[in-house]
């Protein structure tokens, strides 16, 4: 019969009645008909032709019972029966359940943070044809300038090209001065983004061109303006300057969310300088065009660059990379990882379900022998055990997907920030659609091998000591391994990122940052230098005068933050070997004090302009100069004018969290070498709380248009450089504890169910003179071999893994056997706690009554 | 009414109800009737079993049905063959054939 006109039985159920009746009232009406003609009276025959038919209720019934879903209605009974079966285990329901939900909330959450960071293009129309133009020279990737983005603008392959960076601006809104984040675009921009504004319209060219005109992003208009339709007619004050408004463009179109405004290039940047780099070029690849081809046309033009301007592009290169590619790089790997730990972590989950769907069709063996006996089929049997896991599923991926919608929130609030398109990461049908079929895909693989076990007639004489079982036997101590292998390399995995967290974290102490503030100013990038440095001055002064105060430095960049200025450096009397490509720091004298770096010869810079005298790091000294003296000697940073003189070494600090060592870096005074961020250290025993205030309101007396973006504990602001590897460690640390916890609720279920099938043969070897201890051994023995071969399996995963873990984490810590070695115990450990229950249990075996356990 | 002698051998009703098709669409009672005159009486479908039986016929693709008006223009269900109820009819006369054949031998023998 078919199935589908049995679900249309059902559906149309009030249908097929109504029909039936109406079918067995023109029989009654014939017979009645008849009966008359025979000559019966009318009422007589009536009562004949009803009472001739018989009851029509259960003719009714019978009649359904062949269409009614006897299917559905089976599943129904099985679904009950599992019900009473699955409350009468709590602990079994409640442990798989709980495993499923966990690991199905986690993997769907992540899911969602992969599909919106990794895999969904940019917010940009027709993304995949925007590709970047990547300058290097000599190998070190370097910013463009207007002229050369002039030159990628001819690009044939390029239907429209522009350049961008990054500015902050101050905006003097209802609330006061704010800084806020925007990028500025040239010629072509709006071309080349494509924008499409929802109120208003584009930026003209002539406005593209450096006019005082301002595109908001959707949010800054909701926010600030209300969503106001009428925007478009007004003007905003941004850096002391009036722009007009032109459009609003929607939420939809971004290339950082933490963007607001979108601004033309300011007019003294139009063209710049050939040597200076400021500038990303962005280019729309004409429809039909490949990147190899535009790649191709690139590498013409900068041959023909480099040899049209020795001194600013020598050794000039350009790679074109996808935006999409791009924008997603630095998100792909740790949230890549993240995805394999969990996969792990999912793997484990079903072999757990499968083991103890297994060691519950150990105990059923005698319940399907019955079962089998009284006529049920391998089929049925098959159905009713499945029903029960799916149930299990069902229960299980409900909760886990209720977990998924606040896994989401609570993933972007302990991602790292900075990730693009984070905020866009949301549980949507797809997302939900795949960890559905995720999780019914997992529970059926786990659950169809233990009901195809438990199915498979054993007969009731049997006592499961057949082939049947011989293989079940072999399934399990399969499944053991498996636990042991994966639980081994998720837990060494995530002993290494500790260990890497570790190591970071100990950079960052290492400078003793307790009682110390950071304040983080930026200047817009057309903020003449005079204006940063009499500021820098002036608040170094004004902040030393706070009370409490000990020591104030500044410097360009705090470490460990990442991002640094580095050129290529020539120093007097030395060849260079290799790349002389060295990290510029603009600073005061006082920073190094201030930050306890250490002076480690010769003195520090004096902090008047023009002296032309820098200190260098260890690593300078030891890179470039071969250790020899390196004061006194003279440097020509990035080809500029005039050469600097040596006249310190400074100890390392490492500029990026995850570096193994400090790149070389020279330190020179500030007025000396412009940058638009300031950071100032300030040494202090009042705390934050009460100077926090003061330095806003000094700061605001000093500069009405500087305006403070960050100001925090130094603590603080080196400790979002060291939240990546820690989120990440606490992250796969949490999974790799789950998998420890899930590892030994499996091994403890196989060897229990191993334990409860054996308890005939425990019994039998008592009677033949066995002893409980030998027994125990005997079991131990078997968990030992186990043991060995899934930590043999699990080294070998670690050793496989290595190399791509390695690449997917900056500075991860290397593979120490010593922690081998204790990740290995740890499994030991809880493989032990996990068959402790079910060996003890053995010192119950009573001779008598196990030879007749049933 | 008490279940006569003459009660139809399990499984021989689908047989019955297939042949009475194999003339035209013919409604519930008309196969009743039918079985009843063309046997003399001697075979008598219960009503019971009648329903359900064509009901699991149609769900097996057998046979059809759809309403119709009799000669006396009452609203009623008529049944008809489908292509594969006739080779199943086929197939039955054949096995009941083969039957009749086989018990026969068994009879003659005895």
């Amino acid at each position: 019969m078919g199935l589908w006109s049995r679900l249309q039985g059902t559906f149309k159920r009030r249908e097929v009645e109504a029909r039936l009746d109406a079918e067995l009232q023109f029989h009654m009406d014939m017979h009645t008909d008849e009966l008359i003609a025979q000559g019966h009276p009318e009422a007589e025959a009536r009562a004949m032709a009803r009472c001739q038919l018989g009851n029509a209720a259960k003719l009714r019934e019978e009649a359904r019972e062949v269409d009614m879903l006897l299917w559905i209605e089976n599943w129904g009974r099985d679904f009950k029966q599992s019900v009473r079966s699955l409350r009468k285990r709590p602990v079994f329901t409640l442990t798989s359940i709980a495993s499923l939900a966990v690991g199905i909330g986690a993997v769907t959450s992540l899911f969602s943070v992969v599909d919106a960071v990794v895999w969904k293009p940019v917010a940009l129309p027709r993304a995949e044809e925007l590709v970047f133009v990547d300058e290097y020279k000599k190998g070190q990737k370097t910013g463009s300038n207007g002229p050369r983005m002039r030159d990628w603008q001819t690009l044939s392959s390029f239907s429209s090209a522009t350049g961008y960076y990054g500015d902050s601006v101050v905006w003097k809104g209802p609330n006061g001065a704010e800084s806020i984040r925007t990028v500025r675009i040239y010629s072509g921009g709006t071309a080349t983004f494509q924008l499409s504004p929802i109120v208003g319209r584009n930026f003209r060219a002539d406005e593209e061109a450096g006019e005082h005109a301002v595109l908001l992003s959707e949010a800054f208009w909701r926010k600030r303006f209300n969503a106001d339709p009428a925007v478009t007619n007004q003007t905003i004050q941004l850096n002391g300057q009036p722009y007009g408004i032109v459009g609003v463009l929607p939420a939809s179109v971004t290339i950082s969310h933490e963007v607001e405004l979108w601004l033309p290039a300011e007019r003294t940047l139009q063209l710049g300088n050939r040597k200076s780099g400021y500038l990303g070029v962005v280019g729309r690849l004409k429809p039909g065009v490949t990147r190899e081809q535009a790649q191709a046309e690139a590498n013409i033009l900068t041959a023909r660059m480099q040899k049209e301007n020795r001194d600013s592009d020598e050794g000039l290169q350009a790679a074109l990379i996808g935006v999409s590619d791009e924008l997603s790089r630095d998100a792909r790997t740790p949230l890549l990882l993240l995805f394999g730990v969990v996969s792990c972590v999912l793997l484990m989950i079903a072999v757990n379900l499968s083991a103890l769907l297994l060691a519950r069709a150990g105990e059923r063996e005698r319940e399907s022998a019955l079962r089998t006996a009284l006529g049920a089929t391998t089929g049925s049997l098959i159905r009713l055990y499945l029903a029960e896991t799916l149930l299990l599923a069902f229960v299980g991926t409900a909760i886990g997907l209720l977990l998924a919608l606040s896994g989401v929130d609570l993933l972007k609030t302990i991602l790292p920030g900075g990730i693009a398109r984070l905020d866009q990461a949301r549980v949507d049908w797809r997302v939900l659609g795949c960890g559905i079929s995720l999780a019914f895909a997992v529970s059926f693989v786990a659950g169809l091998i233990p009901s195809w076990m438990a199915a498979r007639g054993t007969s009731l004489k049997d006592d499961g000591r057949t082939t049947a079982s011989r293989q079940g036997m072999w399934l399990r101590n399969g499944f053991v391994v498996a636990e042991i292998a994966l639980g081994l390399l998720l837990v060494t995995t995530a002993v290494r990122m500790a260990e890497t967290f570790a190591e970071v974290s100990q950079r960052t102490r290492a400078l003793e940052t307790s009682q110390k503030i950071a304040v983080t100013v930026p200047y817009s990038w057309t903020t003449p230098d005079e204006r940063v440095s009499a500021f820098n001055k002036a608040a170094m002064e004004r902040f030393s005068a706070l009370p409490g105060t000990t020591q104030v430095g500044m410097i360009d960049r705090l470490p460990l933050g990442g991002g640094t200025q580095s050129g290529e450096v020539e120093i007097s009397g030395i060849n260079p070997t290799g790349s002389m490509n060295c990290g510029k720091r603009s600073a005061s004298s006082s920073y190094f004090a201030t930050m306890g770096i250490p002076l480690l010869r010769g003195r520090l810079f004096e902090d008047r302009a023009k002296r032309n005298e820098i200190v260098v790091n260890e690593s300078f000294v030891r890179k470039f100069l071969n250790g020899t003296d390196p004061i006194g000697r003279k440097v020509q940073f990035a080809r500029n004018k005039g050469s600097l003189e040596i006249v310190g070494v400074v100890g390392n600090i490492r500029q990026e969290a995850s570096q193994q060592e400090a790149n070389p870096e020279l330190f020179l005074y500030f007025e000396d070498g412009f940058w638009p961020i300031s950071n100032f250290v300030i040494r202090s025993t009042t705390p934050l709380s009460v100077l926090g205030p003061m330095i806003r309101q000094e700061v605001g007396n000093l500069d009405s248009m500087v305006v403070i973006d960050r100001l925090s504990s130094l603590d603080e602001a080196l400790g979002e450089a060291t939240s990546a590897p820690r989120i990440r460690s606490y992250l796969v640390g949490s999974f790799a504890l789950l998998a420890l916890v899930l590892a030994a609720i499996g091994i403890h279920g196989l060897i229990a169910a191993d334990v409860a099938r054996r308890w005939k043969e425990f019994g039998i070897r008592l009677a033949l003179g066995g002893s409980v201890p030998a027994l125990r051994t005997m079991l131990l023995k078997r968990a030992a071999w186990l043991l060995s071969i899934g930590s043999v399996l699990g080294i070998a995963a670690v050793v496989g893994t290595s190399k791509l873990l390695e690449s997917a984490v900056e500075g991860l810590q290397p593979a120490r056997v010593a922690t081998g070695l204790i990740v290995a115990l740890l499994i030991l450990l809880a493989a032990l706690a996990a068959i402790w229950w079910p060996l003890r249990r053995l010192a119950g075996v009573d001779p008598a009554s196990a030879l007749r356990h049933e | 009414m008490a279940k006569g002698k003459n009660d139809l051998l399990q499984g021989t009703l689908t047989l019955l109800v297939l042949k009475t098709l194999c003339r035209g669409p013919v409604h519930g009672y008309g196969i009743t009737a039918h079985i009843q005159r063309v046997s003399s009486d001697q075979l008598r479908v219960e009503e019971g079993s009648l329903y359900p039986a064509l009901h699991r016929m149609e769900q097996e693709g057998w046979i059809s049905s759809e309403w119709g008006l009799t000669d006396t223009n009452r609203r009623a269900r008529f049944y008809s063959l489908t292509a594969t109820g006739r080779q199943q009819l086929e197939q039955e006369e054949q096995s009941w054939a083969r039957l009749i054949h086989s018990v026969a031998s068994v009879l003659q023998e005895a």
